[in-house]
């Protein structure tokens, strides 16, 4: 039950986000909030230390907090492990969540997303959440009983290569998203065929080169001219 | 009754960014099917946030980084495909350069926000005591007036300067193919930017390919 008033406070934490001390004021605010679930009440000097500058992924803070409550109350480091297990969560939680995770979602409601757009948006939210609402909700409990040894829960779940797994997926997804796309859209002919497949490859080529938005602007213009002038 | 409801959607989107809740009401595929449905274009909604949605899965926010403003390229995008005046065929190629030009201003507007917070919170420390649940609420309600105010403003400003640049010029095209022309080119963009291994990552989008093509 404490994890998930943990977990719902959690979802509020970020709103005073700024290059300052970025999330330090949320967490401040979480710890407060965690301590005294546990029959703790922080010093105000305490908490006015826990402002001082803290990011990491905002899917698995409540990790930390755990760990820091956990260590907190058996007099540990509770700081210098927030130091490293901050940065080691953000690294964790972005490649996870942003790089691979939200791929596979995208694909996924893309395609039911064009049958019906309510399924499309269904579809996304609960493949997207059922991740992050499992760890926001337990992260808590978990950081708070396994303290500073947090890092083993992903260890035992092979956390670092679920990326791998999920980039795979999205892969085969995409692939089916866009011959799916180009099927149903419009009729089939050999050149949109082969321009599709030019526009694939010119933006793999691309893609380590140039800024998407610069890339998207000259494609912009480049396709309108082209369609233009072919009629298309 | 339902525009009402846009602009209360983004600030929606704009607190969901980077403020609170993170469950993606504020990605642009998910923003343009919720457009879609509330304005009434699903299908031209739907190939508007694929478009801006594959921007924002390459520009990413890693660690401190700000992303560029894809969110607001969706909300822009469908709510300018519904209020078009139908009496002409739309200029998608002008349409798509004006969004992605004021999506550096939105973009820029993020930065404020943060600024703000800043001010907030070292005003509260220079004074000796931090409130970190007044700087957390009042953070939430900015972010909140950030997207009802930029994002609207941005959608209006790109309104009235295509109105102004288009003039009476049809270019017919077709919106669907172009659209799938943008996203192919995205498509590779995003197919680089997948970390696993390059002859699996290859091997399971063409079997996808296949798989789309012939089952589905």
């Amino acid at each position: 039950m404490k994890s998930l008033i943990i977990g719902f406070f959690s979802f509020f934490y970020q709103a005073n986000l700024n290059h300052e001390n970025m999330q330090g004021t949320g967490f401040a605010y979480l710890i407060r909030k965690a301590a005294r679930l546990k029959g703790m009440e922080l010093e105000v000097k305490k908490v006015h230390e826990q402002t001082s500058y803290f990011h990491t992924h905002p899917y698995l803070v409540n990790f930390i907090v755990g760990m820091w409550v956990r260590e907190f109350e058996q007099n540990g480091e509770e700081d210098f492990h927030k130091k490293i297990y901050s940065s080691a969560f953000g690294a964790l939680g972005d490649s996870f969540f942003w790089h691979s995770l939200r791929p596979l979602c995208f694909a996924t409601a893309a395609i039911a997303g064009f049958y019906n757009p309510f399924a499309g948006i269904i579809s996304y939210l609960v493949l997207y959440n059922l991740f992050h609402l499992s760890f926001r909700f337990t992260g808590f409990r978990i950081g708070y009983s396994l303290g500073r040894d947090v890092i083993t829960f992903f260890n035992r779940i092979r956390f670092n290569k679920w990326a791998t797994y999920f980039d795979i997926g999205s892969s085969l997804m995409l692939g089916i998203l866009l011959s799916y796309m180009a099927k149903s859209s419009a009729d089939f002919n050999s050149v949109l065929l082969g321009t599709l497949t030019v526009y694939i490859m010119l933006g793999m080529a691309l893609a380590k080169k140039l800024d998407i938005v610069l890339g998207l602007t000259v494609i912009i213009i480049t396709t309108g001219f082209f369609l233009y002038i072919t009629g298309a | 009754m339902n525009i009402v409801f846009a602009v209360l959607y983004a600030g929606i989107i704009s607190v969901d960014r980077f403020a609170a809740f993170n469950v993606m009401l504020s990605r642009p595929i998910v923003i343009s099917m919720i457009m879609g449905l509330l304005l009434g274009n699903s299908m031209e909604c739907f190939y508007v946030g694929i478009i801006f949605e594959a921007i924002g899965l390459v520009d990413v926010p890693f660690g401190t980084r700000v992303p560029k403003e894809d969110s607001f390229g969706a909300f822009a995008g469908c709510s300018l495909l519904s209020f078009m005046p139908q009496a002409h065929e739309p200029n998608y190629v002008l349409l798509f350069l004006l969004i992605l030009l004021m999506m550096y201003p939105v973009t820029l507007s993020l930065y404020i926000t943060r600024a703000f917070n800043k001010t907030l919170y070292v005003r509260q420390q220079r004074n000796g005591r931090i409130y970190p649940l007044r700087l957390l609420v009042t953070g939430f309600c900015f972010s909140y007036m950030r997207g009802v105010i930029f994002y609207t403003l941005g959608t209006f400003i790109i309104y009235h300067i295509y109105m102004f640049l288009h003039g009476s010029k049809n270019s017919e095209m077709n919106f669907f193919v172009y659209s799938l022309m943008l996203f192919a080119f995205l498509s590779g963009y995003v197919l680089r930017f997948l970390s696993a291994k390059s002859y699996l990552k290859y091997a399971f989008f063409a079997l996808g390919l296949i798989i789309g093509w012939v089952v589905l």
